[in-house]
């Protein structure tokens, strides 16, 4: 209120002198038009007026004097013969001239003769004075005149006139204004037309200036009325809105264009286009109104953290085409579950993550997504089988903070993937541990693995019949870990999720092979297994590696046994495969890890010959006594005999065991009964003690050590 | 012109001006014959003589013929027209006199019987002839002084001037009582 007044105040300051003036160019026209006329009608009626009145009292006094001469002349007869009736005729011609009101003839003795007034009052003059006389007043004028005749005078006339001076001047007046009042009419009708002709036009380009400015309409043309300058400045005016216009369309286009250009940035900023589903941004900021939104009304969000199963392997076994279309399909899959009041967004690669406001059956929702997404693909000709992990978490319950939620569905997912995959984890306190527990493992193998932390352990493998040595499985110990209860199982599952398996494996590799060139050159040409995981067998340079490690030790290939889980086997395609037979082909052992508990597929074993499979210890445990650890166990190494192949069992611990195996014909056998793990120096010693006997294969000259 | 629209006015006006004053100046004491006298004297300024008759700066000579008393006045006024222009000359003139030499003629009231010799003699040449009969013009006059209401006046016959091939002015003929013939 306060400023709306000081605002009109203002606004009054600077109208009001301005008031003063006429603002308009139509009344200044207007004014100006009639003002330069009524000045120069009021300058010209006063000179003329002082000129006429100059000039018609000149004319009066000229005028006086004629008349005077006339009658005087006409009067000589009547006064040289004494005529007076004649002379006053002759004076009453004075009647047509009523200025003069009074007249008077004399005798050539200065006598009256004969006289004449239109008033009684007059008083004529008894002295006469000799010769011509004229006496000027203000408004009376009188004239003695001799009158003469053959050069002598026969008498004198007189005569009086008023100049009627104010009539002059009244009857100029009335005239005066009369010719102003028309000049008036003129110069009105006159600054009319000019204001048709020039103010109107210049007004309408003014107001078209002004609705211009207001409505940023410059598609507005003023009219052309005229040819001249007026009509030049229509078309000025005109041009240049066109200009403006031209200008401004350019401006708005290109200003449509980059709002396009905008639209199209903001929405790759946040639209993943492969699938067309929101990214982690748009996520991340959903996710963060959905969260202010339950605090507000006290409501619940459920997110679902995603990650299709093995992605990674059928990327690279069907082309990244094949995976690009499977990415697509999964995100419409899953799209076409969910309520439409979720949200679902490509978080990263293989990673899809869900919101769900308000969510009460959030396990009958991940269940039915993960039942979904393991239903077959058509793609482009490929059925491709797939399958997801889920990890869900919730607001409040689990955590308020967004990125807490994301970290722990991450940490759910990862828990439900641990768990053998297609399935959903729901977040718990126990996960979060675990994931501390992971995350503590990690960063300290990897400062140990830099600090030469770790130690190579060797589990000896031996012949069940002659008890001779069959080779040494390097296993990795990491001695002075702070960790508690941390088995060397977890140590290597933490470094396969983590990817620490490839430069581990690495150490392993490089590590166990110059060990077993140290043995060789003491003369034990013993062959060392190294346990090989899938991550591992997927670095397209790890043949070369192998290989490089085999050439920088001297080592043969036979000297070296890759321990491959039979689920690697079954689970990766040709590519695995290939690599595997490329390895078999340079002459390097292949042993199948863990036989019988990957999913039974036995054709891999047709494609390449493995050297060996390993009966894994579950089985071994409940030997002689349990029936179904005998039937596999006795298949396992019966299928081994048939193929032609070693078949090693592992976790022998007991006598029966052991005897049961031989009995089985089982070629050789690993286990506490034989030897616990043991460290290089360990094991250097037990060589060197000669305690147990070398293959007869391996066998070479042994040194003194 | 002038002097015809003069008269139109004067004989319209002369009849409703009730505010003209008139003063006798006959009253003030002059006699009949020194007014005719006067008269006399100024006619010539009326008149125009033929050129051979009155060639300029010659005399002009005034035969009297009877009235003494007129001719007496006449004398008066000529002398104070000595050294004018045209000086004046008076003759007077004895019956059967000749009339040689003489450019205005005066037959005195007394000199009627003599009236129509003098007349007839004048007849034809360029004498401007004056009579006094106080009635009807006699022929051959061609002005002739009438006493009107105590004032002295005259007619003027223009017939008898132009057979003398004399010219009179029209401003005599406002001042004249009547006039006798003339073209219109």
């Amino acid at each position: 209120m306060q400023s709306l007044n000081s605002r009109a105040e203002a606004l009054v300051k600077e109208v009001n002198p301005r008031l003063f003036y006429q603002r308009s160019v139509t009344n200044r026209l207007f004014f100006g038009v009639v003002l330069t006329t009524l000045s120069a009608l009021l300058i010209m009626g006063i000179l003329m007026a002082v000129y006429d009145l100059q000039d018609y009292r000149d004319n009066s006094i000229k005028d006086l004097n004629m008349q005077a001469e006339l009658i005087g002349r006409a009067a000589v007869p009547a006064l040289q013969f004494g005529d007076v009736k004649l002379a006053e005729s002759n004076l009453l011609l004075l009647q047509v001239r009523p200025k003069i009101y009074a007249a008077a003839l004399y005798d050539e003795d200065g006598k009256l003769f004969a006289s004449y007034g239109h008033k009684d009052h007059v008083q004529l003059p008894t002295a006469i004075p000799a010769g011509d006389t004229i006496q000027v007043g203000e408004e009376i004028i009188s004239i003695f005149k001799p009158i003469m005749q053959n050069n002598e005078q026969v008498g004198t006339i007189f005569l009086q006139a008023d100049f009627l001076l104010k009539q002059r001047l009244l009857s100029y007046l009335g005239i005066l204004l009369g010719v102003s009042s028309f000049a008036l009419l003129v110069s009105l009708m006159f600054s009319y037309w000019l204001q048709l002709k020039i103010a109107k036009p210049i007004l309408a380009i003014s107001a078209l200036a002004r609705r211009v400015v207001e409505s940023r309409d410059y598609s507005l043309r003023a009219v052309k009325t005229t040819d001249d300058e007026i009509g030049y400045m229509v078309d000025a005016f005109n041009s240049m809105l066109t200009e403006i216009e031209h200008q401004t369309q350019i401006q708005k286009d290109a200003l449509k264009e980059s709002e396009l250009e905008r639209e199209r940035t903001l929405y790759i900023s946040q639209h993943d286009l492969l699938t067309g589903l929101p990214n982690r941004e748009m996520f991340n900021k959903e996710l963060e109104e959905a969260i202010q939104y339950a605090k507000i009304t006290d409501g619940t969000v459920h997110v679902l953290f995603i990650d299709v199963d093995r992605f990674k392997e059928i990327n690279d076994s069907l082309g990244h085409y094949v995976g690009d279309v499977l990415l697509a399909a999964v995100a419409k899959r899953l799209r076409s579950h969910i309520r439409k009041t979720d949200f679902v967004a490509r978080l990263s690669g293989d990673e899809f993550g869900i919101i769900c406001r308000n969510q009460q059956r959030i396990d009958e929702l991940a269940s039915t997504l993960v039942y979904e997404l393991s239903r077959p693909f058509n793609l482009d000709d490929h059925e491709v089988s797939t399958s997801v992990s889920i990890g869900i978490t919730s607001y409040p319950e689990d955590s308020m903070q967004s990125t807490q939620l994301l970290m722990n569905a991450d940490m759910a997912m990862y828990s439900a993937k641990n768990s053998g995959r297609a399935a959903f984890q729901i977040y718990t306190n126990e996960l979060e541990l675990a994931s501390k527990r992971r995350h503590t493992i990690k960063a300290g193998l990897l400062a140990a693995l830099t600090n030469n932390e770790l130690e190579m352990f060797y589990q000896p493998v031996f012949s069940i019949k002659d008890n001779s040595l069959y080779s040494m499985e390097a296993l990795i110990r990491w001695p002075d870990t702070m960790i508690p209860l941390l088995t060397p199982t977890e140590l290597i599952d933490v470094a396969e999720d983590t990817g620490i398996i490839v430069k581990l494996g690495e150490w392993i590799l490089r590590t166990a092979c110059q060990h077993a060139r140290e043995w060789q050159d003491y003369g034990y040409n013993l062959r060392v297994a190294v346990n090989i995981s899938s991550r591992q067998l997927r670095e397209p340079a790890f043949i070369q590696l192998v290989q490089d490690v085999l050439d920088e030790n001297n080592l043969a290939p036979k000297y070296l046994d890759l321990e491959i889980t039979e689920r690697v086997l079954v689970e990766n395609s040709a590519m695995n495969r290939d690599s595997i037979k490329e390895l078999r082909a340079k002459g390097i052992y292949i042993s199948v890890d863990d036989f019988g508990t990957g999913f039974s597929s036995l054709s891999y074993l047709k494609h390449f010959k493995v050297n060996a499979l390993k009966i894994d210890q579950i089985f071994v445990k409940g030997l002689p006594s349990d029936k179904e650890d005998v039937a596999i166990t006795t298949a396992i190494i019966s299928l081994a005999e048939g193929l032609g192949i070693n078949v090693v069992a592992e976790g022998i611990e007991t006598e029966e065991q052991l005897k049961f195996l031989r009995s089985l014909n089982c070629h050789h056998g690993q286990g506490y009964i034989f030897s616990h793990p043991l460290s290089q120096q360990e094991l250097t010693e037990q060589l060197r003690l000669r305690r147990w006997s070398m293959p007869p294969s391996l066998t070479a000259h042994v040194r003194a050590m | 012109m002038l002097v015809s629209f003069l008269i139109l006015s004067t004989i319209l006006l002369l009849g409703h001006a009730p505010w003209l004053k008139a003063k006798d100046s006959q009253a003030q004491g002059e006699s009949t014959e020194e007014i005719k006298a006067a008269h006399i004297i100024r006619f010539q300024n009326y008149t125009t003589w033929p050129e051979e008759a009155l060639p300029e700066s010659t005399p002009l000579v005034i035969g009297v013929v009877g009235a003494d008393e007129v001719a007496a006045s006449l004398e008066h006024l000529a002398a104070k027209h000595e050294h004018s222009k045209q000086p004046i000359i008076i003759k007077k003139l004895e019956s059967n006199g000749s009339l040689n030499g003489i450019h205005l003629l005066y037959i005195g009231q007394d000199r009627s019987l003599e009236l129509s010799e003098w007349l007839a003699q004048a007849s034809g040449r360029p004498i401007l002839s004056v009579t006094d009969t106080d009635s009807t013009m006699p022929p051959g006059s061609m002005i002739n002084f009438i006493e009107e209401d105590d004032r002295v006046r005259f007619d003027v016959s223009l017939t008898a001037a132009e057979l003398s091939k004399i010219k009179l002015s029209a401003a005599l003929l406002t001042v004249a009582r009547q006039v006798y013939g003339g073209k219109s």
